[in-house]
């Protein structure tokens, strides 16, 4: 495909779907039902206009029955427009379909963070940088193990973190240059694909330059620096140790043991002792 | 987008009726991508999703095909040479040389933008140099200079061997070699055909041109090995793929993919590659 359709077409365009990561899967659509939210009884009271002021404590280490509850008011109270509109429902449903197992739930609730994001649009958000990105980081996570799925949205990922990295870079600290940069790095090359090793370089570093505080960034830039660049092993490494250092410091709850298991995976690929 | 072959075979008919019965052993599918910038790792669960569909396809149970995927040159033969596969996705040049001890017999070739074949074509900056013998010494640089012996017999033709002639400077992503070619950096890149036809996107396009050009050169589908898959199994697996994009949701995926068809391959479409492999020693 992209590299080799004269040498094996078929490898090749197999090669290019995998460097998503992605199974190939037969769905096309993002799932419409949503995850039952189970125990909703014991949540605790409070009026949707304190969501906004609660939802920015939230976080990979909020409790999920926090995050739940949250999502249950949402989904059953009136709820203000100025919360509505905002990017905070579809972060609530990232935060959550992030941290779960189960990949028909995972994929319902980052389809519902789809949605949240798309109706918040649709009314002229006032956050739309913010919600471009929780719509983004939703719809990669719903076409994470579907194929044509992410295949068929490449270009509305793409979109959506362009418009996030020039209004709200700073959401998640540095989440959209980060997401860009590791979508140049995975998506399938040119001339088929978005893949771009340079703009994959490009994103990623902006991302450290502007937060090394957050351990992905230096993640994402020492993965692409192991795939596109000869001779970064040096600066990979660095950028691994420090990336472990800060995930093991920081509040990130479960997301923890899920990075630092391809944090590992990174330096195994690419040869490195840490 | 030409993300196609496998991910289409695996993403179709899942709910065609299960035919005749399995082969008893099950069959080994062997797919090599050199230098493809894909992990193996990575390969792992979807081909085993690509297979379990492709066995719904044909009406195989489920489980009767194995499959190993790999990128490198090394590991590919090794595989071959361990566990000789029943069917085959392979780059041409493995194919050509892996053809005769493994009795390969191409089974279906995907057609792109109307095309079966392909070219490779040699790009320079426009009035740096005219012919190839002009690069000797030079850096050329493209994701397709892992297999050597195969440019050197099947796409020069014997008349250069690139090991030699240029400083080879392989990178797994084209766009970068060509980036780097219009920079300066870089005095040649080679290209295949679908590259080549993506270059009017690209902002220094016209600054490049072809020196050189290598006649066509079929591509490769599956293939089985004629030894060991009977012609039966050999027949409904062409069939199978053949149908693929043909209509509902096969088409849909065909389309999306950018494959228009999975053909049957000519019994002489390899002849004169196979030719050259040959007699280019």
């Amino acid at each position: 495909m992209e590299d080799h359709p004269l040498r094996a077409p078929l490898g090749a365009a197999l090669a290019g779907l995998l460097l998503l990561g992605l199974g190939p899967g037969c769905i096309w659509n993002l799932p419409k039902d949503l995850v039952v939210l189970s125990g909703m009884d014991a949540c605790p009271e409070y009026d949707l206009d304190e969501l906004p002021a609660r939802a920015e404590a939230f976080d990979h280490a909020t409790e999920s029955v926090e995050l739940r509850c949250a999502l249950h008011k949402l989904r059953t109270a009136a709820i203000p427009a100025e919360v509505h509109w905002s990017g905070t429902p579809a972060r609530i449903c990232y935060l959550l379909a992030d941290r779960t197992r189960n990949g028909d739930d995972r994929d319902r609730l980052a389809a519902e963070g789809v949605r949240w994001a798309e109706i918040a649009l649709d009314h002229g958000s006032p956050e739309a940088g913010r919600v471009h990105y929780y719509l983004a980081i939703n719809l990669g996570l719903a076409a994470r193990t579907h194929a044509a799925l992410a295949v068929k949205n490449l270009g509305r990922l793409e979109k959506a973190l362009l418009d996030a990295a020039r209004e709200a870079p700073a959401e998640e600290q540095g989440g959209p240059l980060r997401m860009l940069g590791a979508l140049y790095l995975l998506a399938p090359p040119w001339p088929d694909g978005i893949g771009d090793g340079d703009k994959a370089l490009e994103y990623t570093r902006k991302a450290v330059e502007l937060h090394p505080e957050h351990p992905l960034n230096l993640l994402f830039l020492a993965q692409a620096l192991l795939e596109v660049e000869e001779d970064a092993c040096e600066e990979a490494r660095a950028l691994l140790l420090r990336a472990r250092a800060l995930i093991e410091q920081g509040p990130y709850g479960d997301a923890r043991e899920r990075w630092l298991k391809e944090l590992r995976a990174i330096a195994r690929d690419g040869d490195i002792e840490l | 987008m030409r993300i196609a072959g496998a991910a289409l075979v695996a993403c179709l008919l899942a709910a065609w009726a299960p035919g005749p019965a399995a082969a008893a052993e099950g069959y080994d599918l062997l797919v090599c991508y050199p230098g493809g910038p894909v992990k193996d790792s990575q390969a792992e669960g979807a081909m085993g999703d690509m297979l379990r569909t492709i066995e719904a396809l044909g009406g195989w149970p489920a489980g009767t095909f194995r499959h190993e995927f790999t990128t490198r040159l090394d590991v590919c033969r090794k595989k071959l040479a361990e566990r000789p596969p029943h069917f085959t996705i392979l780059s041409l040049g493995l194919f050509l040389e892996a053809r005769e001890a493994h009795h390969l017999a191409p089974l279906v070739q995907p057609r792109i933008k109307g095309q079966t074949a392909d070219v490779l074509r040699v790009l320079v900056r426009k009035g740096t140099f005219k012919k190839l013998a002009d690069l000797q010494g030079k850096t050329l640089g493209g994701s397709m200079l892992e297999e050597r012996e195969f440019l050197r017999r099947v796409a020069f033709e014997g008349a250069l061997d690139p090991a030699v002639h240029f400083q080879l400077k392989p990178n797994k992503r084209a766009l970068q070699s060509l980036r780097k070619l219009a920079k300066g950096e870089l005095d040649a890149v080679l290209v295949n055909q679908i590259q080549y036809d993506g270059l009017p996107g690209l902002p220094f396009a016209r600054d490049l041109e072809v020196i050189h050009s290598s006649a066509p050169m079929p591509l490769v589908g599956v293939a089985a090995d004629e030894g060991r898959v009977p012609a039966a199994e050999r027949k409904r697996m062409a069939e199978a793929l053949a149908k693929m994009c043909a209509a509902g949701e096969g088409a849909k995926q065909c389309e999306l993919f950018g494959v228009e068809a999975f053909l049957p391959a000519p019994a002489d479409a390899y002849q004169k590659v196979q030719a050259l492999w040959k007699t280019t020693r």
